[in-house]
């Protein structure tokens, strides 16, 4: 399916839902489950609250459906309600962490690290979980708006109109934001590339 | 070409000439300016660099729930089981039309505005007045009421009633802009539905 057929498709398949076919919405779901999930995993990288979040993002959906238009393109909307809803729950957990002041020495959110299991590539293993960490860290520092605009720019391969309609930005804005988060990451993670050439 | 890096605009170009999503013909221009220009080139690594660590940053390992289209479901259909009110309120907020919610959210924020100044411009009268009924009381009155002037304990309720309904209105501006941010300028089927 070409990208503008699979772009109105999804909007066909809105509209359905719209007149009341949930077979309709569950199609939906399928086509869209794994990168909204994906998305808001690398967001806020927790899986279990990736999963409740996208749940919300689903349900919103489908509380929609009855005014839904398809004005603009359905993951421009989907993405705008899935990075809102990030956009939140990092705002929620940084307001709470203020309160508490609790000060952790690695940023919330990040995974811990994993010990590798016993094996032949041990070390191999533990370099490649120590380099994730380092990106991972990388990330979650970012700008929450520079993160999100590179998490789409990235893994979903949004233009950058598309990315303007879910952040409510100009194109140049966008641009603006990508600079800054790659300038950013690669001052941050300069030193990954000079170990691997080491 | 001129070099994309001598303006902080034009760097810009060289992410899209890293992912290769330039026009044919830009594309051909950088390649020859590129192999020229060691700015260019240093640069391009150091972003090639990035996006093989983003790659690495692989969510595909991740393993999604089995249950979690059950779950899902089950929430919608809990939701249908609400209360006609609620979903109404709800679907306020989730409605496709911005204009439906946007007036009643504005007009309660100033109702609550409204409410709070004029619960704080009495509130002085009213400690003033209990202050007084106190100094008129009969003195029969226990030493511990005595004791417990209400000029004491009004700056603390003023302070605590303040100290909250700041947080709150604080919450609800905070609320509102991202509404207005995430809704404002899109053209999107209902611009924030379902926010």
């Amino acid at each position: 399916m070409s990208v503008a057929a699979a772009i109105e498709h999804d909007a066909q398949l809105m509209l359905q839902v719209r007149d009341g076919d949930t077979a309709s919405f569950g199609l939906l779901l399928e086509r869209h489950r794994v990168p909204v999930i994906h998305f808001v995993y690398r967001m806020i990288q927790n899986q279990a609250i990736a999963e409740e979040l996208a749940q919300e993002v689903f349900l919103r959906v489908y509380r929609s459906r009855a005014t839904y238009e398809p004005t603009a393109k359905f993951t421009t909307w989907l993405f705008r309600i899935t990075t809102h809803l990030a956009l939140n729950w990092i705002r929620d957990q940084k307001n709470e962490r203020r309160q508490q002041s609790l000060d952790s020495e690695a940023p919330e959110g990040t995974a811990p690290l994993q010990v590798a299991d016993a094996g032949p590539n041990v070390e191999q293993r533990m370099v490649k979980s120590a380099r994730m960490d380092e990106i991972r860290r990388a990330i979650a520092e970012l700008p929450d708006k520079q993160r999100a605009a590179v998490m789409m720019h990235k893994y979903e391969e949004m233009d950058y109109q598309q990315i303007a309609g879910v952040l409510s930005c100009s194109e140049s804005a966008v641009k603006s934001l990508l600079f800054r988060a790659y300038e950013s990451l690669r001052s941050k993670l300069a030193h990954l590339n000079r170990s691997v050439s080491e | 070409m001129n070099c994309p890096m001598q303006s902080h605009e034009t760097a810009e170009i060289l992410l899209d000439y890293c992912a290769r999503a330039l026009p044919a013909d830009t594309l051909a221009r950088m390649d020859v300016h590129v192999a020229m220009c060691s700015d260019c080139r240093q640069q391009l690594a150091a972003q090639k660099m990035i996006w093989s660590a983003l790659d690495e940053f692989d969510a595909s390992e991740l393993n999604i729930s089995s249950d979690f289209d059950r779950r899902l479901y089950a929430r919608i259909e809990a939701e249908h089981r609400d209360p006609v009110w609620v979903r109404a309120w709800r679907s306020l907020f989730a409605s496709g039309q911005p204009g439906a919610w946007r007036p009643a959210f504005s007009m309660m924020a100033v109702a609550g505005v409204a409410v709070l100044g004029l619960f704080l411009v009495r509130l002085p009268d009213a400690v003033s007045n209990e202050s007084k009924s106190a100094v008129n009381a009969p003195v029969a009155i226990s030493a511990e009421v005595e004791t417990e002037t209400p000029v004491k304990t009004a700056p603390l309720k003023t302070a605590t009633v303040d100290k909250l309904d700041v947080e709150h209105l604080d919450r609800a501006l905070e609320d509102l802009e991202m509404l207005q941010v995430l809704g404002g300028t899109g053209n999107g089927p209902g611009k924030s539905n379902a926010l």
